[in-house]
């Protein structure tokens, strides 16, 4: 029937990347002006991949505690991991945030919000 | 800088009050949904009677469910037909089991998604899946680890039918015309579907291949575009629901020609159904209906059945069902189960013919 | 009936829900994670309880207050949102960078009640005829504007074209997982069935824009951030306003347009109108620096895109984006059976809801500019405060989507693809673009062929077609050769 099956775009979207990941490779060797490096794992972004640690867990703790515990735990880790001392700021600012939104979603839109397979 | 959050806060109390301050301006209390945990809707409250409906107590059920809470999962989106329909009965399901009902919409991968996480619940009575048609045409669709023998079914309350529609200005009156005309031309003739491997397309199918005409059939984003599409004079038919092509109809752009409902409907009383000319073999049921978890215990079952009826049979229920146009229809366990079956043979058959098979 | 729409609508109750409305709206549409759909459809099932004007009225307020909330957080934060508002970002964090967050603010305050209330006279007044117009656009012409929309890529991808063109492309791939809409077959899915439904477009936004831009922020979140905290400007300049008001007529207009176009929206809208602007201005290398034209843009047109998306819903029953498909289940609970019908049947309501459109888009006006100070406030809260809130916003929002869990998976996922892509200096506006537009192009280029049986005739035969697709061609071919020739007289030059 002439009608392009699935496949059609797919294949027409790998040539198109594989043409332009030519060009870009070309062209960065032709312009050989100055080398910019991109730092992705250098000591600069330690913290980005810690944080993305802390994230992995908070996921893990939200099927586990639920939202309530492990949004606060969360936040008070990475509050303190971002070298917040003041002790106003630690309770309030977890606690607070964490009430906001239970009362938005759970009370006010009645929308479930991860609960712990543990609890 | 805690300011903008207190702000908020005190906005969203401002703006809460604001709300109940609205809604007991039209008579009518919205405190219920602080009482009635996970009750969603105040349907009830809808023009019915002058005073709120008193809350519900948990614990006042008419029968003792052993069960803590009732989830039902609701695989289609949020906000939707279907999704309405579920969320109205939840406060008189709970009323007749006296724990609390939850709606719980899983939607996702037409259906599949939230089928194949109720077929998983726990068969103690905690939890129902909210049947839908879906349920037969998605395992031949798609790579599912359910098909309708992964669940027990409980009782259906509503159902559909498709109807065969078309332009308004078309040169055919009757099925029979149409039919004919399809034989004079054949692979003309365009079928708008909801999608490929929906209940509308097996439906059209299905009827394609009793009538034995050649059409195409074009699948679109849903059964409302499809009516568009018709209106628009870029497909010739849609086999959907008259429901859904009601206002096409209405402004005069399109008339339907006769439904694929074992009996004549009761708004359409003129329309002839395909069976009484002779289709009769092209019949889908859009059903809505409550399954359990294999295995769920005769007795839960049983007063589950009896909730879903109560639910059905009480004034709430019968006005919301009239004016969304739902029509009622029961069907026991047994007859919800040979319904499934002798339709799934219906979508296995078209999914083969129509080589959709995976 | 004149007097009882005004009666309705100047009443207390009505007054209080839209109030209510676009305070709510304003404040999801600001949260990133939270968006105008979700605030709607959440909201939807308070409504019920409520006679038919206020409670579709209070849902239009959220609508409306939410698409313009959404640019809040992208001026301040180079983060949108909402989707409506990824385009925002492109001037308005630019000009917080320079420590006129004030001014884009008020900018896209006004931009956004301008499209608005463009969108609403335009609603009022050719609905029904701008209907029919909609009746005659099928796949073909969708797939026109589709192919349009992604070849502006080709003139937001900044300094290098090269690299736009790669986001866009990967957008394109995203978009692909899933089952495929004309056959049914399941691409990229690896055998999941939650990946047979495709990825969920708000976590790869959410991810994509806000977590990644999050990650970039942890990089030197100690720091000291650019001096903002002085706020040169609260209000637009006159100037700014004598600048910006042709760019929101034409935006307003392109909104309204594309909103009446069942199942674009917002999104598409900003950038559409973004380049057009782009095209027309006398100073077309300015934008991306932080110029009023370049908030004003996507903010007007957004919001004209609220009364546009209103237009098939009303006249039709279809809905124009996705917001409006959620009201649309609102206005069948409350028995308002969208259609041409529905004037007949229902006329002082429907006009009340006009009205309080209009009036929802004034209160808009008010709050976004008198909410000003407070907003920029959030420009100083420290960022070691700010990111982890945001990160968990971002969170919820993901997952009360569709209650999975594996949502926020794609988010976070979608986040750390995000980081790379801006650390190697790609832009991630093509993404979303891509993400959006690859569907609608692939699926109703093919569903055009099934149509026509197998011919691409139908592409010609058809005069609106052909017409954006010639001009989708141009569009996309004239910044590449462009590019080739430049290179080469470069080369030739030195």
């Amino acid at each position: 029937m002439g009608v392009p099956g699935p496949g059609y775009f797919p294949r027409i979207l790998s040539l198109i990347v594989i043409l332009l990941a030519a060009i870009e490779l070309i062209s960065s060797y032709r312009d050989k002006e100055e080398e910019e490096e991109i730092k992705l794992f250098a000591k600069e972004n330690a913290r980005v991949w810690v944080s993305l640690g802390f994230i992995i867990l908070y996921f893990i703790g939200l099927s586990y505690l639920g939202f309530i515990i492990s949004t606060i735990i969360f936040m008070l880790v990475m509050l303190m991991y971002f070298r917040i001392r003041n002790i106003i700021v630690l309770v309030a600012v977890p606690i607070g945030l964490t009430t906001f939104l239970y009362f938005i979603f759970t009370i006010l839109l009645k929308v479930q919000l991860p609960i712990g397979k543990l609890l | 800088m805690k300011i903008s959050r207190k702000f908020i806060m005190t906005l969203m109390a401002l703006v809460l009050m604001a709300a109940l301050v609205v809604g007991c301006g039209n008579g009518k209390s919205t405190e219920e949904p602080e009482a009635n945990e996970g009750n969603q809707t105040e349907v009830e409250d809808v023009e019915t009677d002058d005073e709120p409906e008193a809350d519900v107590e948990v614990g006042d059920g008419k029968v003792d469910y052993p069960a803590k809470q009732l989830t039902i999962t609701v695989p289609p989106a949020a906000g939707g037909g279907t999704d309405l329909l579920y969320r109205a009965m939840a406060p008189k399901i709970q009323e007749y089991l006296g724990v609390p009902v939850v709606v719980v919409n899983k939607p996702g991968a037409g259906c599949a998604i939230g089928f194949s996480a109720g077929a998983k619940d726990p068969a103690d009575g905690t939890s129902v899946t909210a049947a839908v048609a879906e349920m037969l045409s998605v395992p031949y669709a798609a790579e599912v680890d359910f098909t309708y023998e992964s669940f027990d079914p409980i009782a259906n309350v509503n159902s559909c039918y498709g109807a065969l529609t078309v332009a308004a200005d078309a040169p055919y009156d009757t099925l029979e015309e149409f039919i004919e005309y399809a034989k004079e031309h054949p692979g003309e003739i365009r079928i708008g579907n909801s999608g490929i491997g929906s209940n509308w397309h097996i439906l059209a199918a299905s009827f394609a291949a009793e009538a034995g005409i050649d059409v195409v059939h074009v699948p679109f984003d849903g059964a409302g575009p499809a009516g568009v599409a018709l209106a628009g004079g870029h497909v010739e038919a849609v086999p959907v629901s008259p429901q859904e092509v009601d206002v096409h109809v209405k402004s005069g752009k399109a008339k339907i020609l006769a439904t694929f409902s074992p009996e004549r409907l009761p708004e359409l009383p003129d329309l002839p159904t395909g069976k009484e000319l002779g289709y009769g073999n092209t019949i889908l049921t859009i059903y809505r209906g409550f399954v359990a978890p294999l295995g769920t215990p005769e007795d839960i079952k049983q007063m589950l059945d009896e909730a879903f009826q109560y639910a059905l049979d009480s004034p709430e229920i019968t006005k919301f069902m009239e004016e969304q146009n739902f029509a009622k229809h029961y069907l026991s366990d047994d007859e919800f189960l040979e319904l499934m079956e002798r339709e799934d043979k219906i979508y296995g058959e078209q999914f083969d013919a129509l080589g959709l098979s995976k | 009936m004149f007097s009882t729409v005004l009666g309705n609508v100047f009443s207390i109750p009505t007054l209080m829900a839209i109030f209510a409305g676009v305070v709510m709206g304003i404040s999801f549409g600001a949260m990133p994670g939270l968006t105008s759909t979700m605030g709607i459809a959440l909201l939807m099932p308070l409504t019920f309880a409520m006679k038919p004007e206020i409670g579709i009225l209070l849902l239009i307020g959220i609508f409306v207050g939410a698409i313009y909330g959404g640019s809040i957080t992208a001026i301040l934060i180079n983060t949108p949102g909402t989707p409506s508002a990824a385009a925002t970002l492109l001037d308005g964090y630019p000009f917080t960078l320079k420590g006129e967050a004030g001014r884009a603010l008020g900018i896209a305050t006004v931009a956004s009640a301008g499209g608005g209330i463009i969108s609403g006279v335009i609603l009022i007044l050719i609905a029904p005829l701008l209907a029919e117009f909609a009746l005659r656009f099928s796949a073909p012409e969708i797939f026109g504007l589709a192919l349009f929309g992604i070849s502006i890529i080709a003139s937001i991808s900044g300094d290098s074209l090269v690299k736009g063109l790669m986001s866009g492309t990967l957008g394109l791939i995203l978009s692909l997982i899933g089952m495929d809409n004309i056959t049914g077959y399941a691409r990229f899915t690896f055998g999941s069935t939650f990946l047979s439904g495709g990825l969920a477009f708000i976590p790869v936004l959410v991810g994509l824009f806000a977590l990644s831009q999050c990650f970039v922020s942890i990089e030197d979140i100690f720091e000291k951030r650019a001096e903002i905290n002085k706020i040169t400007r609260a209000l637009p300049t006159k100037e700014d306003l004598k600048t910006i008001w042709p760019t929101i007529l034409r935006a307003g207009v392109m909104g309204t347009f594309i909103g009446s176009i069942p199942g674009a929206g917002g999104d598409i809208s900003a950038f559409v109108s973004y380049d057009m602007e782009k095209r027309v201005s006398k100073h077309p290398e300015k934008f991306g620096t932080g110029i009023p034209e370049g908030v004003a843009a996507p903010e007007a047109s957004n919001n004209g895109t609220t009364g546009g998306a209103l237009i098939p819903l009303l006249t039709l029953g279809i809905p124009g984006d996705s917001n409006t498909a959620v009201l649309l289940g609102a206005f069948m609970v409350h028995n308002l059976i969208p259609g041409p019908q529905l004037f007949v049947d229902h006329a002082p309501t429907v006009y009340t809801i006009f009205a309080g459109f209009m009036i929802a888009n004034i209160v808009m006006l008010i709050l976004g500019l008198s909410g000003q100070r407070l907003f920029v406030k959030v420009v100083s809260i420290p960022k070691q405060v700010l990111i982890p809130s945001i990160i968990v916003l971002c969170t919820v929002g993901s997952f009360a989507i569709n209650n999975n869990f594996k949502d926020i998976m794609v988010m976070l996922v979608a986040g750390v693809i995000g980081y790379f892509l801006t650390k190697g200096g790609f832009p991630l506006s093509p993404i979303v673009l891509a993400l959006i537009l690859g569907p609608m192009a692939e699926g109703n280029f093919r569903r055009s062929l099934v149509m026509s049986q197998g011919s691409y005739a139908i592409f010609v035969q058809r005069p609106m077609a052909a017409a954006f697709i010639a001009v989708a061609a141009i569009a996309l071919l004239y910044p590449i050769i462009k590019a080739i020739i430049v290179n080469v007289r470069r080369k030739e030059a030195s």
